[in-house]
């Protein structure tokens, strides 16, 4: 069967940018901000930071790092995937 | 030898480095000029870009913001990294596919519009305005206070070195230089925290130290116990509480992020 390669792209992309971008917004605003008392009080603390406070300072910085790794990595496969790498 | 000697030999030595470099990397062709002839590594462009993300307003007044505010200043950190991830996720790789070199140049071809393209060019030049007004002011005090002359002369020399380099050698030229400043900038800032952990907490590393324990005196307690405690007595609020509603820390991170993926329109 024919793949629309264009298409199954833009969606995969799209999927992979919304995920990341939940997961951007959840640790930083979420977990730093909004969340931030909760977190404190009911999740142990990183090593003498209460966790929302750790968030806030540290944790959601590694976590953006994190995020642009698997996003360059998982961009990569599904160029390769669909045949828009940047060697072909 | 005196301070004021020192520091201008200093001083001399990194500009003729940044100006060397940006002679040397010279731009040959328009297309070079805009993205470097496109064969930067990934490496010393990631240097390039952490170079402008270290501007004045961080090398000179982040850690004391930081150190005074606690956790209200981490509509700071967020905000300030968090928008590079917007940047990265949804504006960059697209730029890089369409290979345009300013946002401009992409909205305009993107949706065949001279006017968005006008539209695009008004906000590049409106958030460069606002962005260099803030740069320029931190060089100008830097260059007053280390020459003793006023902040306007100060502006006007820092200009004239920025142009020289800018003005020659074009992004290649502004890469390699901001690559240099990256390593110097980097070895300026680690050195002092990597110190002033050790003789703290005992810890090397800066992160684990402002987690871990105060060790310096007795008695041993927890490290941002210490920090409130410090905070309190200057008269501030605790390090690790912060006195911004939660809305305004809300508003004024996404606020910041707004700016940080703003930056990268500026040419």
């Amino acid at each position: 069967m024919e793949v629309d390669h264009p298409r199954a792209h833009r969606r995969a992309c799209l999927k992979i940018t919304l995920c990341l971008l939940t997961v951007w917004f959840s640790i930083s605003f979420g977990a730093g901000i909004l969340f931030r008392d909760w977190l404190d009080a009911h999740v142990p603390s990183v090593g003498s930071a209460p966790f929302g406070f750790w968030m806030a300072q540290q944790g959601s910085i590694i976590g953006f790092v994190l995020i642009l790794i698997v996003y360059a990595v998982l961009m990569n496969r599904l160029d390769r995937k669909h045949g828009y790498s940047e060697e072909s | 030898m005196s301070q004021d000697t020192l520091n201008f030999i200093f001083i001399g030595i990194t500009f003729a480095l940044y100006i060397g470099i940006a002679v040397r990397s010279r731009a040959a062709s328009t297309q070079e000029y805009y993205t470097a002839g496109g064969d930067v590594s990934p490496f010393a462009n990631g240097m390039a870009t952490a170079a402008d993300w270290m501007s004045a307003a961080t090398f000179i007044s982040m850690a004391g913001t930081v150190a005074i505010s606690g956790y209200d200043a981490s509509r700071f950190l967020m905000g300030w990294t968090g928008g590079f991830v917007l940047l990265t996720v949804l504006m960059v790789p697209y730029l890089r596919k369409f290979g345009k070199a300013t946002v401009p140049d992409f909205v305009g071809d993107r949706y065949y519009s001279k006017l968005a393209r006008g539209v695009a060019v008004v906000c590049a030049i409106f958030i460069c305005m606002t962005y260099i007004m803030g740069q320029m002011r931190g060089v100008g005090v830097v260059f007053s206070q280390l020459f003793g002359i006023g902040i306007p002369f100060g502006v006007l020399i820092g200009a004239a070195i920025v142009f020289a380099y800018a003005g020659l050698g074009g992004m290649k030229g502004i890469t390699y230089t901001q690559v240099a400043q990256y390593c110097v900038m980097a070895f300026a800032y680690t050195i002092p925290a990597i110190y002033i952990a050790m003789a703290l907490t005992g810890n090397v590393i800066p992160q684990l130290g402002l987690i871990s324990d105060y060790t310096a005196s007795e008695p041993i307690v927890p490290f941002l116990q210490k920090l409130n405690n410090i905070n309190l007595e200057l008269g501030f609020q605790e390090y690790t509480s912060g006195k911004m509603s939660t809305i305004n820390m809300f508003c004024i991170t996404a606020a910041l992020r707004g700016i940080s993926s703003g930056r990268a329109i500026k040419p």
